[in-house]
Parts: C-alpha cells; structure tokens; sequence
C-alpha cells in the first residue's frame, strides 16, 4: 500500500506549481500561461501541463511559459498547471487562471489613451516591445503653444528635428540637431485654441536595437479666423535603446476636459 | 488591448461618377481615417464632410515639382479644392491620400481634419494641410464631389475607423 503523498516507485510528489497570468499571445488561438514552478521535484526530472476550461486544450514545457495552442477565437478560457516527472509522479493542481480570451489579431491596436486634465505633460509608460511602429493621435483644445516628445525620459542632446510650417499666410522651416526634444510641431506658430488642434506622429522601429528612433509629424489647426496653422516634420532620437515610454510637453496651456492623447501599436 | 482601425465603408467605381458617397458612417469609433485613389476628367474634387453649407476652413503645404520646390501656403473656404487636378489617367498618375478626422463624433467640438495627398496631374505635387469644420454636429456622412467631372471608373475610396483604448 502506498504512502500517501509518496509515489510507488518515483519518490514523493512534486510541490503544486502556483499559475501566474494568462494571456493571449496575438495568434488569435492561443494563449500564453505563466506560473511559478515546483519548489521540490522529487526524483527524475519534470515537465509542466497546462490546461484549458472549457475544452480540455494542453500544452506543455519544461518552463514557464507554457503555449497552449487550438482555442476557439471569442471565448474567454481559464488554465490550471500540473506538474508531472518522468516517473509520472504529478503534483497537485494549480489554481485556475485569470480568464483571457483569444482575439483575432489585427496590425494596429490601441495600446493606451490618456484624459488627463490640468496637466502639461503626459507619459506613456511601459510601452510593449511587440510592435513594429507606434503612432501617437493627439486631439487638443487648448492653447498649446509648441508641442514636444523625449523618449524613455532621456534629456540628453540626442534628438534632432526639422518642421516645415504655415500659417496661411507665410511660411518658415525650423530645425537642428543635437538638442534635447523634439518638436512635433513647427516652432514659429503656435498650435491649438479652444476650436481644437490634430497631431499625428509615427514612431518608426522604436524596438529596434540596431537602429535610432526616426519619427515623422503632421500638426494643425485652424479656428476659421486668424489662429491658424499647419506643420509637416521629421525627428530623429540617437540611440537605439528599446523606446518603452515617451512623454508629451506642451509649453502652453495645461489640458482640459475633451482631449485626449491615443498611443497605438502597428504591427 | 481593444483592436482597432476596421474597414467601414469602401466604394470602388466600376463606371464614372459625378460624386461618391459614405453616408451611415457609424458613430462608435474616435478617429475616422479615409484613405483614397481617385481620377476625373479634368477639374479640382472637393471632399464635403457633414453640411456643404457648414463653411469648412483648410490652409495647407504643397510641394511642387518640376515648376517650383518648396512650400506654399494656402487659405480657402472650401474643404479640398486642391486633392485632384487634372488627372490623365488613373493607371500612371491617380490622386492618392490619406485624411484623418479627429474627434468626428464628439458634439462639443469642432471637427479637426489633416491630410497628406499627392496630385498626379502634368506636375508632381505632394500636398499636406489642415481642415476644420466649425459645425459640431456629429459627421455622419462624406461626399467626393467632382465639382462637375466625373470620377473615372477604378476609382476607390476606403473609410476606416480607429477606437482609442
């Protein structure tokens, strides 16, 4: 008879592996599920079971995570983890998962939007690394004077930048290099009142270590008088760190309620 | 992560038109994005959002090559008056651009709008500007008018819908 808790022939049971979070891995049918490995093993090696419910799907590692590939797009899934060596001694079962439901992939994907009020300056932080390119959507009523980005909070002279601009009447160009900012905006008019200003920046190949950031810029308004204007421009950040946050600086007035800043993800 | 940019609208001309429209335009997404392939016989197009009466206000950039280079500043009452201008054909030089329209169904503002297009006609141009609308009405329909020409066949235009987190 055997012992409770001890395997006949492979040793006692491996500890209960703790589940982490599950979540969807961007395949649009499977998912990704984390977890906390056995603390004891016992004898021989071991090799961890995820499982879905409903259905029943598995996958399977040697490590955290595990894959678990074959669910049905739309439905929402939990996963428990079982821990098994090759004497096929199993541990206890994990507790379930978070619910995480798969979604059809698509290439462009709001990562995160911001309201904020009262404010002159806005951060997105913990940017993820999965994307291609990013664009940021900016609708502001308020005045904002010039608008400027800096990366992982860097204030180095590493940025560069050049704007072509007009207010309808005349034109200007700005620019330089090895400056601590860039302007998305040109700096010669200032951009926004209460009728409202669009800014639209895409950030190209931000996760790319063997390459700087480069960033292309459309700004304007026009309130159907005399404040008007409009900027096409180009930016540059020297460095090729993984850009995982960026903040928005306007050195006019602080934000009011209906705008919002809308970060994106292009894949 | 909420997915976003869904196609809304499409219309691809399979004979010649005098206008093109998107009406119905759903109000449920933040941004609108028209992305667009056009020729006419001859004449500037004009894109109307909303009223053609709300008096729509737009100043812009263009490049001009091989005539001039740089930049020149417009100002006009209209809403596009300058995305099409006398276009060949629409195999070798069409008029392609892309519009976004921020904020379109947000009744407490007036409706921001920039966009980068190029002119296919007997020069190359690039054009960017900026647009507003000062009704706040919520838009709800588009028309590409061709200001009395006709839109060739094989012209398409696509409306596209982006949803903030």
């Amino acid at each position: 008879m055997p012992i409770i808790g001890i395997a006949s022939s492979g040793g006692m049971k491996p500890t209960t592996p703790v589940i982490g979070t599950a979540t969807d891995n961007g395949t649009g049918t499977g998912v990704s599920v984390a977890f906390t490995p056995s603390t004891y093993i016992g004898k021989g090696t071991i090799n961890y079971t995820a499982t879905s419910s409903p259905g029943g799907l598995t996958g399977s590692s040697s490590s955290s995570p595990i894959t678990v590939s074959g669910l049905t797009t739309g439905t929402p899934y939990t996963f428990t983890v079982v821990g098994t060596t090759n004497y096929g001694v199993s541990s206890g079962t994990s507790a379930a998962s978070n619910s995480v439901t798969p979604i059809t992939p698509t290439s462009f994907d709001s990562i995160a939007t911001t309201t904020t009020t009262g404010v002159s300056n806005w951060t997105f932080s913990s940017i993820p690394s999965t994307y291609t390119h990013l664009q940021l959507r900016l609708f502001m009523t308020t005045g904002l004077g010039n608008v400027y980005l800096r990366f992982n909070g860097s204030t180095g002279t590493l940025y560069g930048y050049s704007n072509v601009e007009t207010n309808g009447t005349a034109s200007a160009s700005t620019g330089t290099n090895s400056t601590d900012r860039i302007y998305i905006n040109g700096t010669n008019y200032n951009i926004g009142n209460s009728t409202g200003a669009a800014l639209l920046v895409n950030i190209y190949n931000y996760a790319n270590t063997n390459t700087n950031t480069y960033i292309t810029n459309q700004a304007g308004y026009y309130d159907g008088g005399a404040n008007r204007m409009v900027s096409f421009g180009y930016g540059l950040w020297q460095s090729t760190a993984v850009i995982d946050s960026l903040t928005i600086t306007t050195s006019g007035s602080t934000a009011v309620a209906g705008q919002s800043l809308a970060l994106y993800g292009i894949k | 992560m909420a997915a976003t940019y869904e196609l809304l609208k499409s219309a691809s001309l399979t004979s010649s038109a005098s206008s093109i429209s998107l009406s119905s335009i759903p109000q449920t997404y933040t941004d609108l994005v028209l992305v667009f392939s056009t020729a006419q016989t001859s004449a500037f197009g004009q894109v109307f959002m909303g009223s053609t009466s709300s008096n729509p206000v737009q100043i812009g950039l263009t490049a001009n090559s091989p005539t001039s280079a740089g930049y020149t500043a417009y100002s006009t009452t209209q809403w596009a008056p300058f995305f099409n201008s006398n276009v060949g054909d629409l195999t070798s030089r069409p008029t392609q651009g892309i519009i976004n329209i921020f904020s379109y169904c947000n009744p407490t503002s007036a409706k921001n709008v920039i966009w980068l297009n190029q002119v296919g006609n007997n020069n190359l141009r690039a054009v960017f500007s900026v647009s507003e609308n000062a009704d706040s009405t919520d838009l709800t329909s588009i028309v590409f008018d061709g200001n009395g020409q006709q839109f060739l066949a094989g012209t398409r235009v696509r409306l596209y819908g982006i949803l903030r987190a």
